[in-house]
């Protein structure tokens, strides 16, 4: 299966100065992201997943950098870009990002219409009046009845669920080759979460673009995502096919955050949870960054990073329990059941 | 809407006559009334003379509204009627006559009182602080019509309203005989350019300073020397006069050179000066310092939220921290000195006066200068605030300019709450007025307020107070007012009961 990369991170490196110290956010993440997929980082908070997607659109905040690695798209480098002006041309239109909370995305004060005509104006070069017609087109296609009569309203006459489409309207509204979302759902109530998942699912198929999800909502990347990457201490440490994620998992961390599932939660027995916490990353970590919390852990992981293994053409993990000289650990039960238990949860493949 | 403006205007009106009630009570209540003399030239020419001094005290007395004063000749010509026989015999004290009349006001609860020296005898009586109030209040409201005018020297004043033309015949007005004002509504060249003399407001009379003209007309003529220009009076007189017709107002007996000008008994007239009134005066300093501050701060807190923890913004920082923490006084004086050691501006107003642009120059920037520090550090706080709010964040991801950002997100959002405090800023500049108006000896009604209080100019001090209360209180209407218009969240109503048309979910 020979897929077009559409946009390639190479060892890319983000540190963060805190206050005359340094913190290592992102440590040496390559990724590749094909074309019309779609991705979801999963990861608990911290771990990196949002700064490394604000890299692609030079969002860091202003004590971040990049301090190593590459990031290909469109024959650029995107750590090369230093000046706003050169990102203005690449954000919105070509990498267009949805934020968590679509209560505050939207400027209160202005009315729905000029918020999303105004991307129009300013990447399409479009007049006022096209890129009304375009808006009120795009509300249309978000599921926003009678557009025509709602572009001049304000974000305070919309419910959550709609100014999320919103959002989505005015990302999508220069047709970008990638939609970044970053947890789009974790605001609003799970029926809307649905629609609106729905909604992007089916806008990716009319547009044709990329989408990455940020979300630590594993029942939305089930839903979702063709390809998942686990991210864990700033570290991408396993990634495939969401198949190969939840059917087949390699890496401990995985494990675990599966493992944490409430859906695989047994009544009258405690939810399972992770135990200690991720390691400080003001410090260089030594060997394996999960090796702390892992209770599989060798002494190798202590001492040595370990390397990606590969498992399938898709699957990689980068645990020192795939080396061939490691001894043959069985995943835990909850997750070899994982199938079974939710084809019993939701009554058919979920995937 | 329109209710709840109504209701607050209401309010607001209420608050303004709580605040003036109080400033009445306490100052006519708790100031003793005797210091009112203590900067009178007449009450210390005559205070050897106890034959005339309690004549002279009780008539003032009677003229700032403490007491009803009768002396000896008012109680006859009240009784029996000017110029009558009774009139005459009831001068004399001991006559019967005056025996009756004394025992109808004694019944009135009047007290009697006799100058020992003369025999002269006076009566006074009490008005209670509560019904001087009311009589404040119900003159307050002054409005002219053609009835107001009762002469008797002169009966048979004609009474109506007509359309006129004013003395050059370059306009028209409507005009009135037998009102207080000859002109009712009128146009001219100065702002607004419709003017009336229907509705005039009346606080009393200004004593012992500007003594005897009604307070509010104090704070509103002119001021300055007079600027005498071509004038063709009524007559078909052309003389060089400073004459402003249309301020004219009814005299009883014009002398023999008004009456070579006039044709009708309209011939008080205020004076044409070079220099703006008291209020004018402060609203130009107010104007000037809220708009240069403005200018000022708003640009620059933007600049400094922009370059956060740059030298600018230290800078500016280091500045307000200045202003907030040295007093007023101090560095108003240092400002003043630095302006004109550095930049020979005038020490004070007088000095090159009104008409020369320089004397605006370092009161206006004495005005600004708190001002200014206060804006700067709220415009730089919104500023600051609303460029990490999440919608700022969106709209950097949608690959909108920084310019476009500032200028459209956030600074949208972070003036709300600034223009909000735009009309008591207005406020603050007249306000703050009171310190630097002093400084600069600017006549204005800061400087006013200070020199009344100094020499017990009790009617003058209510005025002002009622003004500046009136200011603030619309000022904080105003602002409401305006923020509805910028923020289409806010909703001005008094319940929360569904308002908010349109809400669907």
């Amino acid at each position: 299966m020979e897929r077009k990369v559409i946009l390639s991170a190479r060892d890319v490196v983000v540190k963060f100065r805190v206050r005359d110290r340094v913190l290592t956010a992102i440590r040496k993440v390559s990724l590749d992201l094909y074309e019309g997929e779609t991705l979801a980082i999963v990861g608990e908070s911290g771990s990196g997943k949002t700064v490394l997607t604000k890299t692609f659109t030079g969002m860091l905040e202003n004590n971040g950098f990049i301090a190593g690695g590459k990031i290909f798209f469109e024959d650029q480098d995107l750590v090369q870009i230093k000046n706003n002006k050169a990102w203005e041309k690449i954000r919105g239109s070509k990498i267009a990002t949805v934020f968590q909370d679509p209560m505050s995305s939207l400027n209160p004060i202005r009315t729905i219409g000029t918020q999303i005509t105004e991307v129009i104006i300013k990447h399409q070069k479009k007049n006022r009046k096209e890129a009304r017609e375009i808006a009120i087109d795009l509300m249309d296609k978000v599921g926003i009845p009678n557009a025509a009569d709602r572009f001049n309203e304000y974000p305070f006459q919309y419910s959550g669920g709609m100014r999320q489409r919103i959002v989505i309207a005015i990302a999508l509204a220069c047709r970008p080759k990638i939609l970044i979302c970053d947890e789009p759902t974790t605001a609003l109530d799970v029926t809307i979460q649905a629609q609106i998942l729905e909604l992007i699912k089916n806008l990716q198929k009319e547009f044709g673009f990329t989408t990455i999800y940020i979300t630590h909502d594993l029942g939305v990347v089930a839903n979702v995502a063709q390809r998942v990457a686990v991210m864990y201490a700033g570290q991408i440490v396993e990634y495939g096919t969401s198949h190969e994620i939840f059917y087949s998992p390699k890496h401990p961390y995985t494990w675990a955050l599966l493992s944490s599932l409430p859906q695989l939660g047994i009544k009258g027995e405690r939810l399972y949870s992770i135990p200690g916490t991720p390691p400080s990353l003001f410090y260089e970590v030594k060997g394996d960054a999960f090796a702390q919390r892992n209770p599989y852990a060798m002494n190798i992981d202590f001492e040595e990073e370990p390397p990606f293994f590969m498992i399938t053409e898709s699957h990689f993990a980068k645990t020192w329990l795939l080396d061939p000289r490691a001894p043959r650990v069985e995943c835990p039960k909850a997750i070899r059941d994982l199938h079974a238990t939710i084809v019993k949860i939701y009554g058919k493949e979920a995937l | 809407m329109k209710k709840y403006i109504l209701i607050r205007v209401l309010r607001s009106v209420l608050s303004i006559l709580a605040v003036t009630s109080i400033a009445y009570l306490l100052i006519f209540e708790f100031v003793p009334r005797n210091r009112v003399f203590e900067n009178d030239g007449m009450y210390a020419k005559i205070s050897n003379r106890p034959d005339q001094l309690p004549l002279y005290v009780n008539s003032k007395f009677e003229e700032l509204g403490y007491l009803i004063y009768k002396p000896q000749d008012e109680l006859c010509r009240d009784v029996y009627g000017a110029n009558t026989a009774d009139y005459t015999m009831c001068q004399d004290t001991t006559s019967s006559l005056f025996k009756s009349a004394k025992a109808t006001y004694e019944a009135k609860g009047f007290i009697f009182y006799t100058i020992e020296q003369t025999g002269y005898i006076y009566a006074t009586k009490e008005i209670p602080v509560l019904e001087r109030l009311l009589g404040f209040y119900s003159r307050m409201i002054v409005i002219d019509h053609p009835n107001v005018i009762q002469d008797e020297g002169n009966p048979n004043l004609e009474r109506k309203i007509y359309i006129g033309q004013n003395w050059d015949k370059s306009s028209y007005a409507l005009m009135c005989s037998g009102c207080e004002h000859k002109y009712l509504v009128y146009l001219d060249w100065s702002f607004p350019f419709v003017h009336q003399n229907v509705v005039s407001l009346y606080f009393g009379r200004s004593l012992p300073t500007f003594y005897g003209i009604p307070t509010f007309q104090v704070l509103t003529q002119d001021q300055g020397t007079n600027v005498l220009k071509p004038v063709t009076f009524p007559t078909g007189v052309v003389t060089d006069s400073g004459v402003m017709e249309y301020t004219c107002s009814y005299k009883s007996s014009l002398d023999s050179l008004e009456t070579t000008k006039f044709n009708d008994n309209y011939a008080n007239c205020s004076l044409n000066r070079n220099a703006p009134s008291m209020m004018g005066t402060s609203f130009i300093f107010g104007i000037l310092a809220l708009i240069f501050s403005y200018l000022i701060s708003i640009p620059l807190g933007m600049y400094m939220a922009s370059h956060k923890g740059k030298a600018i913004d230290k800078a500016g920082m280091a500045y307000i921290v200045f202003v907030i923490a040295v007093p007023a006084l101090a560095y108003i004086y240092l400002f003043r000195y630095i302006g004109s050691t550095l930049f020979q501006l005038p020490e004070s107003f007088p000095s090159l006066g009104p008409n020369n642009m320089l004397s605006y120059i370092m009161p206006t920037i004495s005005l600004a200068l708190p001002s200014v520090a206060g804006l700067l550090m709220w415009t730089r706080r919104y500023m600051v605030d609303q460029n990490t709010a999440d919608y700022v964040k969106f709209a950097r991801s949608k690959g909108l300019s920084e310019w476009q950002i500032y200028l459209k997100h956030i600074l949208r959002n972070a003036i709300i709450p600034i223009a909000h405090g735009l009309p008591g800023a207005i406020i603050g500049a007249i306000g703050g007025a009171i310190i630097t108006e002093r400084i600069y000896a600017i006549p204005g009604m800061g400087k006013m307020l200070n020199d009344s209080i100094r020499v017990f100019n009790n009617n003058m001090v209510i005025t002002l107070t009622f003004i500046f209360t009136s200011l603030a209180i619309l000022s904080v209407l105003l602002g409401d007012l305006l923020i509805t218009r910028i923020d289409p969240r806010i909703i001005l109503d008094d319940k929360k009961k569904g308002k908010r048309k349109n809400v669907k979910r």
